[in-house]
């Protein structure tokens, strides 16, 4: 009996000091108090990853505003979508760390949501359960939270369908819901979009815009596309050679059209600056395609 | 006028689909009647139809049809859900953990290829001849065809899903409820049909060999006597109950997979 009681109060300062010690390591950026829901710093330092022989990313350092919208954009098989993973913590790095408000990434897991190239929505659960996933009846109504996200996407009138009988463009927006649906404060996108047809593509890039724009999340977006980049981001990084090779702000208004001026121009240097030191020729194909 | 016309020659149609199928069984039934009837077939080789169905109306009604019956389906019930519980227990450990499966799977895919009727000796000298002989074997029958797709459901959930449920907060038991086990359950059903045939062979057999009741003890009883009809009565009960097996798989999968795309058709459909 006594020995439980001991075993408890030590687990309880065990708990107690981790969390204390959370805030408390090193921070070396200003922490400046979230009010919920709005979006998340994000720094990774020194990240490095190998494949076996093959280094994918080396030495990479990244510092992201609350709030801020950031294109990843490079070649094929570049690193983009290893640097995503890393920060989205479903790969560790070989070294390096990310920080989520100046903390330990691990501690932030539930305020940092992902949406995939593929929907992966689960096929056996209808469309407002998959929306619902993941959510715990203590935070309130789960269904009509999920309902409510549902909604935000347009898709409230399909709540009641299997995700097999949607369309692809359809079956991202609910995966984009069940994403919101957390309220998270760093929503990562890994090219969410490039399965979608060229009108869909636009529609969903117009809504991911509209909902960044009301929620302030931190939004960190890797395409192949760097006309997607320049219409949804404040800034274009550009991985190449394992580097940050670039990092172009992009001050235009939005929302964007092709019409404005200096559009064309900064999505015609950033594709050259892609575009230019092919490392191997037979690899340009795809990125011309795109473009 | 064309579209009435039309209709009528679709349903023409629909009903010579119906009837066609039914035509040889019925012409068969037909000749072995009349065969019987004229001789040519011997009651201790084939009793006639008629005597198949007057038998079972008998059997049916003193009630001692339905108490073997009875018997039988306990044992095969019985025997499935200890066998198939325990497989399905074993396939989901090892699906899910590699130490269950480097320490179990190759013990249990040597098991795997002994056929369950060879341990009848075996059995015999372990459990006599009393129920229990029964259930092991019928519990050896159905335990591989479910361990086996279990093992390998859980083993071919998309990977994808797994990780993005991971990533969504889904640990553990959760995870495990929401994400795997349905991704396996395609697979597990199958190895549930598959097991349920099984069951009643190995059901068939055993009951052949020693039972004070059931339909296999009925029959036996029946050959000591030369009641061919009695015999043909046991052989279109497996029958019936094996098909009975069957439709209740099937409705289980439509309902337990009715998100599949490969059911849904069907399930509109009905």
């Amino acid at each position: 009996m006594m020995s439980y009681e001991l075993e408890l109060e030590v687990a309880a300062l065990g708990g107690l000091t981790s969390v204390r010690a959370a805030p408390l390591a090193k921070a070396p950026m200003r922490v400046e108090p979230q009010r919920p829901g709005s979006g998340a710093a994000i720094q990774a330092e020194g990240l490095s990853k190998t494949y076996g022989e093959r280094g994918v990313l080396h030495d990479v350092n990244l510092q992201i505003a609350p709030g801020e919208f950031v294109a990843i954009v490079g070649r094929s098989g570049c690193g983009k979508s290893t640097l995503l993973r890393l920060i989205a913590g479903l790969e560790r790095a070989d070294e390096g760390t990310v920080r989520f408000d100046g903390g330990p990434r691990a501690a932030h897991a539930g305020e940092i949501r992902l949406m995939f190239q593929d929907a992966r929505l689960l096929p056996w659960k209808r469309v407002l359960d998959n929306v619902a996933l993941g959510l715990s009846p203590e935070q309130g109504d789960v269904r009509e939270r999920a309902r409510d996200a549902l909604a935000q996407v347009g898709l409230a009138d399909r709540a009641g369908d299997w995700p097999a009988v949607l369309s692809g463009g359809q079956r991202q927006r609910v995966a984009l819901a069940r994403a919101l649906v957390h309220a998270p404060r760093l929503l990562l996108l890994d090219e969410p979009l490039g399965a979608l047809d060229a009108l869909t593509r636009i529609e969903m890039q117009r809504l991911i815009e509209s909902l960044w724009q009301r929620h302030r999340f931190t939004a960190l977006l890797v395409t192949h596309d760097v006309g997607e980049a320049v219409a949804l981001a404040d800034r274009v990084l550009l991985i190449e050679s394992q580097q940050v090779a670039l990092d172009e702000r992009i001050d235009l208004a939005r929302p964007r059209s092709h019409a404005q001026g200096g559009y064309a121009r900064h999505e015609q240097r950033m594709l050259e600056r892609v575009l230019r030191p092919a490392p191997a020729p037979l690899t340009i194909v795809s990125n011309q395609e795109k473009a | 006028m064309s579209a009435t016309s039309a209709s009528r020659s679709e349903r023409r149609a629909r009903w010579r689909d119906r009837i066609v199928p039914t035509l040889l069984p019925v012409l068969i039934l037909v000749l072995w009647e009349l065969a019987s009837r004229f001789g040519w077939l011997s009651n201790r080789v084939l009793p006639e139809p008629w005597a198949v169905v007057k038998a079972f109306w008998t059997l049916a009604l003193s009630g001692e049809m339905w108490q073997h019956v009875a018997t039988s389906t306990w044992r095969a019930l019985s025997g499935f859900a200890l066998g198939g519980s325990l497989a399905l227990g074993l396939g989901l450990l090892t699906g899910s953990l590699r130490s269950a499966e480097t320490l179990l799977d190759s013990t249990l895919q040597m098991l795997r290829n002994i056929p369950p009727l060879a341990l009848i000796p075996l059995v015999i000298l372990w459990f006599g001849i009393d129920e229990s002989a029964k259930l092991f074997l019928v519990s050896l029958g159905v335990f591989f065809p479910i361990y086996i797709n279990t093992f390998h459901g859980i083993r071919s959930v998309d990977k994808g899903l797994i990780e993005m449920a991971r990533s969504y907060g889904l640990t553990g038991w959760p995870l495990y409820r929401h994400v795997i086990l349905p991704g396996a359950l395609p697979a597990i059903l199958v190895g549930v049909r598959f097991s349920l045939g099984f069951m009643w062979v190995i059901l068939i057999v055993a009951e052949t060999i020693s039972a004070q009741a059931g339909i296999g003890y009925m029959t036996m009883n029946a050959r000591e006597f030369l009641q061919t009809d009695v015999v043909l009565v046991g052989i279109l009960l497996y029958a019936l109950l094996g098909k009975l097996a069957d439709l209740l798989s099937k409705g289980l999968e439509r309902w337990w997979l009715r998100w599949h795309p490969g059911y849904q058709s069907a399930a509109n459909a009905a």
